[in-house]
Parts: structure tokens; sequence; C-alpha cells
């Protein structure tokens, strides 16, 4: 046999070796910062579920959650926006997952149940693209929701949607 | 043209010498960096090189492989190509908790053996003069030295693309005896050029252009019986390119359920660099997080709301985000590009390690790597703009240095740039230098012995002329164009 092909042949044996061997040195442990796992969504978490068990009938994703107080006490504002659905489709969906839960029309996009009140403003993507998957706001205000859970999901803001406030800039 | 015999002489006892001053500076260049922690991309190409060492041990032990691990850190986002995750693998295969100094030590030699294996191969198909420019440029560059230290694939995805130019030139030798390169010949220059991809994605549009370029010759320096064999041969050399890419682009497709050649990052980096970063989530992203992952969970979400394929969506963000881009704003943002590619050369010797106060080596390392990246400019400019109308052998490495320094500058025209990507760029430019260099002491020689008449006219030449003429033309009317717009 000529020498490089030797050589070779001894490589490939010694890296064949080298792996099965390599079983014995433990495991690499990868950290996966660039591919963190989801979160589940904001709204199905556990953290702060949706007032008076509602559930959202379409497909969305929540932008941003936060409580702000009111005149009338703390009032929960929920963004985020839906997808794939016409603007009348959704609006018929929010009615749906909104009577599901026991709420009674109170007005254009608008419910109540008992002293719990709810409204909503939609409005369209602006420019949308026709075959835009993203179609559009819904700005939710509604009851608010203590936090309702204790997993380490709620303490990640990418999952609640609930981001501390910026620091202030100075100049 | 023949080839230059090998002789060892003066020149090569230089050529050890600098070499020598090579492997000290990236020895110096890892007493700077040895400790650091990894930086940005770094993590996800160790991340991606202890994934692929698992999957390895499991395959040794006959167990069933983690797929789920392997598409969360080989795959990962589908942005980087596992080139350099496979070189680093075989540390995790014997250290699997590798420290940063060994995960340095070992780049070091990777790094070293591979611009030591491309100087060898300046000197071989070039000559000592060329290898001599190759040594010093890049291989003095003090930040140059400084990558070999690191994870990114930049610098050896420069070396090997000099690699395959050189195995160009040679394969060009072949034609220019009249003979047709073997399959075994095209199908190693696809090897290496298929490796060179492997360490950085941006490669693609110089390889096309170089199979292109393949195709052509084959086609048009041939006739008959040798012109089937010539094609045959380019034929075989797509198939080793593909089907070595295509193990990648199987898993990455399979794993983010869309279609995946080479990385996904296009669309996030043309909203990135073009478009309206506030409408990059059909509005702001989250308000945490960086430019580049806050879009990439946002699919996510949506992906997961609608089930349709996170690339999908990417790909709409995209072009919702660049929907109000104007020839003018783009031009513009290019120029701006250009200038981020060229500002800070030295800005990783601050970064790696970031938390280092600068010391005198570091100021001297940043000084020194601002000057060679001076000369390095001028060399690409001129290896831009010259025209040869020599011998064939100089027309072909010119035109090939304009093909190679063409497609990496292609970079800041879709991809924002940063003081990293001129290391790949950079060895080109050596090369360049050294094809600039034995171009102008052929001139001197001639001029002192003059020889009767110019070169024979012949249609080949002609074309390879007008090849770098139209590349010079458009180099500068690309810049022109690109001034006029803004």
């Amino acid at each position: 046999m000529r020498r490089p092909t030797l050589i070779r042949l001894a490589l490939g044996g010694a890296a064949l070796v080298l792996v099965v061997v390599s079983g014995a040195f433990g495991r690499a442990e990868p950290i996966g910062t660039y591919r963190p796992l989801l979160g589940p969504d904001a709204l199905t978490n556990g953290c702060y579920p949706l007032a008076d068990g509602i559930e959202l009938d379409f497909p969305y994703q929540v932008r941003s959650d936060r409580d702000l107080p009111t005149g009338g006490g703390v009032r929960r504002r929920v963004v985020l926006q839906w997808d794939e659905l016409s603007t009348a489709d959704l609006e018929a969906a929010l009615d749906r997952s909104l009577r599901a839960a026991g709420y009674e029309p109170a007005g254009p996009l608008a419910w109540a149940k008992g002293a719990h009140s709810v409204t909503a403003t939609v409005s369209e993507l602006p420019d949308r693209p026709e075959d835009s998957v993203v179609r559009g706001t819904v700005v939710l205000h509604l009851p608010s929701t203590p936090l309702s859970s204790t997993d380490p999901v709620c303490a990640d803001p990418y999952s609640t949607k609930r981001f501390p406030p910026k620091p202030r800039e100075f100049p | 043209m023949r080839p230059p015999r090998f002789r060892i002489g003066r020149a090569d006892w230089v050529l050890v010498v600098l070499l020598g001053a090579h492997v000290l500076l990236q020895v110096l260049m890892f007493r700077h960096s040895s400790g650091a922690d990894p930086v940005g991309d770094e993590k996800a190409y160790l991340d991606a090189a202890r994934s692929l060492s698992n999957a390895l041990r499991d395959l040794g032990s006959f167990g069933p492989v983690d797929g789920a691990d392997l598409e969360r850190n080989v795959v990962g986002n589908g942005w980087f190509m596992p080139g350099m995750s496979l070189l680093l693998t075989p540390l995790f295969l014997v250290l699997p908790d590798a420290s940063m100094e060994s995960v340095r030590g070992y780049l070091g030699l990777v790094s070293t053996a591979l611009f030591l294996y491309a100087a060898w191969q300046v000197r071989r198909v070039l000559g000592p003069a060329a290898a001599l420019c190759f040594a010093v440029l890049p291989g003095l560059i003090p930040a140059f030295a400084l990558f070999g230290v690191a994870a990114w694939g930049d610098l050896n995805a420069g070396l090997v693309l000099v690699v395959v130019l050189l195995r160009a030139v040679e394969l060009a030798r072949v034609v220019a005896a009249g003979s047709v390169p073997t399959v075994r010949q095209v199908a190693g220059l696809a090897g290496w050029a298929v490796a060179a991809l492997y360490l950085r994605s941006s490669m693609m549009p110089a390889l096309v252009t170089l199979g292109l370029l393949a195709g052509a010759t084959a086609l048009w320096a041939f006739r008959g019986r040798e012109r089937r064999r010539a094609v045959l041969a380019v034929l075989a050399g797509v198939v080793v390119f593909v089907s070595v890419l295509l193990p990648w682009s199987l898993l990455a497709s399979a794993s983010l359920g869309g279609r995946v050649v080479t990385t996904t990052s296009v669309p996030l980096a043309l909203a990135n660099t073009f478009g309206d970063r506030d409408e990059f989530c059909f509005g702001p992203c989250d308000p945490a997080g960086t430019i580049w992952f806050n879009p990439v969970q946002y699919s996510r979400e949506v992906a997961r709301a609608t089930g349709r394929s996170e690339l999908e969506i990417q790909e709409q963000m995209s072009a919702y985000a660049r929907r109000d881009v104007t020839l003018h704003s783009y031009a513009g943002d290019v120029l701006e590009n250009l200038e981020r590619y060229r500002t800070d050369p030295a800005f990783y010797l601050d970064y790696l390690p970031y938390d280092k106060e600068a010391d005198r080596f570091e100021e001297e390392s940043r000084d020194v790597t601002d000057r060679f990246f001076t000369l390095g400019t001028i060399v690409v400019v001129l290896a831009l703009l010259l025209v040869s109308r020599g011998p064939r052998d100089r027309q072909v490495q010119v035109l090939l240095v304009k093909v190679a320094l063409g497609g990496l500058l292609f970079q800041p025209f879709v991809h924002m740039a940063g003081s990293r990507y001129w290391t790949t760029a950079a060895a080109v430019a050596g090369l360049a230098l050294g094809v600039l260099v034995t171009w102008g002491l052929d001139l001197l020689r001639e001029l002192r012995r003059p020889r009767p008449g110019g070169p024979p006219d012949d249609t080949g030449l002609r074309v390879l002329t007008l090849l770098q003429a139209l590349l010079a033309v458009g180099a500068v009317g690309a810049l022109a164009g690109l001034h006029l717009l803004a």
C-alpha cells in the first residue's frame, strides 16, 4: 500500500477510535443562548390569565400587557396583534370569545358582565400587504388580574410581555 | 505560462522568517485574549460544536442521536453554517467542558496551520515574491492574527478562499496547456469551495461566479469529446459542492419548516440594514433584547399562533419593514455600510476581552493594524481597477482576484457591515498584493530586457481582458452610482 493511503487509514482509524471512546470523557453542555426555548404565550402561561376565564378564540400574539391606574381603579391594557382573519371575522371572534365567558354586548366593541366591563379598539395594519399573515392590532381594556402562578416563566417578560419600563435616558 | 519551478532560494528563508513572525503574532494574540469569554456569535459556534460532539458521542455508543439538541444548537435560528463548529468539534469530543483558554488555543493552532498551508500554496503556485507579500499582508496584521484565536469563521473562510483561487489558477494552466482538468482536480476545487462556504455563507456570490466561470471555460475552451469531458468534470464539481452543502440545507430546512440553502439571515439583515426597525414586528419589536433576536422571537410567536413557518413570517416582516425603502435611502445605507466596513478595523482588539484595560501591546497593535489596513485598501482598489493585457496566467490571476474581492464586497449591499468582515477580504487582498507585485516585477524585467513583439492575438485572451475590464468598470460604476443616488 502507498504511504499516503496508510497515513489516511491510520488517521481515519484514530478518529473512529476517538469517537467510540469519547463517551467516557463526559458530555458537552451547550448554553443555548442563541435559540432560547419559546416560552408559552402571555395569556395561556397561567401568570396573568384574562378576567373571568376569557379565552381568545382567534390567532394572536400579545405585544404588551400592563396595568394602568384609571379613575375607577386599576385597569388592564393588553395590546395584541391578530393574524389571518379579516377585520369583520376578528370582531365576530372577539364577540364569541367574550360571550363564551358570560359577557353581554354593551355597545360597539364593548361588553359587560356584572360590574366587569371590557372594551376593544381594533385597527388594521397600515399599508397591509394583501397576503400578510399579521392583520392588525387589538387593544383590550379589561379588569386587572393578579399574578396567579409561581411558575418561573412569570418572571420572563418575553413570555408575559410585561417588560419593565425603559430606564429614563438623560441627555 | 508554466508554473514557477520549485527551488529553495534566498527569498524562501525570508519567507520562513515572516511566517515565523505571523506565528509569534498569533502567540501574542493568544496571550492577549486567551481568557476572553465568547463574544456574540462566537457563543453560537461553540454551542453548535458542543452539540455536534454530543451527536458523535451518541453515534459512537450506538445510542440515539438527540435531534432536538442538534436543531436547537446546530441549526439554531439558521443564521450560521456550521463550518467553524465542525472545526471545533474534535476539541469538544476530547474535552467536553473545554475552557476558553483551550478553545482559543485550539482555534489558534487551526488557523495558524491554515494560514501556513495557504502561504505554502501561494509559494507553490505564484512563486516566492507573491508568498512574501502574503506573509506580510495579511500575515503581519495584528487584528488579523487576533481573529485567529476567535471562533468567527471570517478569517478561515478568507484563507480557504485563497486556496480555492490558487487551485483555479492551476486548473486554468491545465486548460491553457490544452488539456482537460481531471474530475478529481475539479472535485478537489469544489471541496475547498464548499468548505469556504461552510465557514462563512457570505462566500456564496464569489463561489457562484467562480462556478459560472468554470462552466463557461469548459464550454468555450474545448471542442467535441474534450468539451464533453470538461463539462462532465465541472458537473462532478457541482455534484461535490451540492452534496456537501445538502446535509446542512436539509437539516436547517426541516428544522425551521422552510427552504434554507445557506442561511436564514438575509431577510433579517435586509430589514435591519435598510428598513425601518420600528416596523420590523409589524410595529416595534419587544423593547428589551437585540435587533437580531427580537424579530426571530416575534416570528416564532406568530408561527406558534398560526402554525406557519417562522421563515415565512420573517420574509413578510422584512418586506413590511422595507416598504418605504427608496433607491436613495438604499444607496445611502450601502455607503454607510461600506464606511462601517472599513472604519475601526482593530475594534475587536478592545473587545476580546472587553473588560481589560488597554495596554501598550493593544495600542501598538491598533496602530499597526490601521496602517496595514490603509495598505490593504490601496491594494484592493488597485486589484479591482487594474486590467492586465499580459500573459494569460496573469490575466487569469487578476480576473480571479477581482471576482473574489467583488463577491466579498457584495456583503455591504445586503448586510450591515462591521469591523470583522474585512478579515475575509484581507486574505484575498494579500493574494492580490502578490499578484500585483509579481506583475510589477515582470514589467520591470521587461523594461530592462524588452522581448520582441506583444502577446499573441488570441480570442481567449481577449475574452479574459474584456471580463477584467467589465469587472473594473462595474466596480467604478457601482461606487459612482451609489454616490449619485445617495
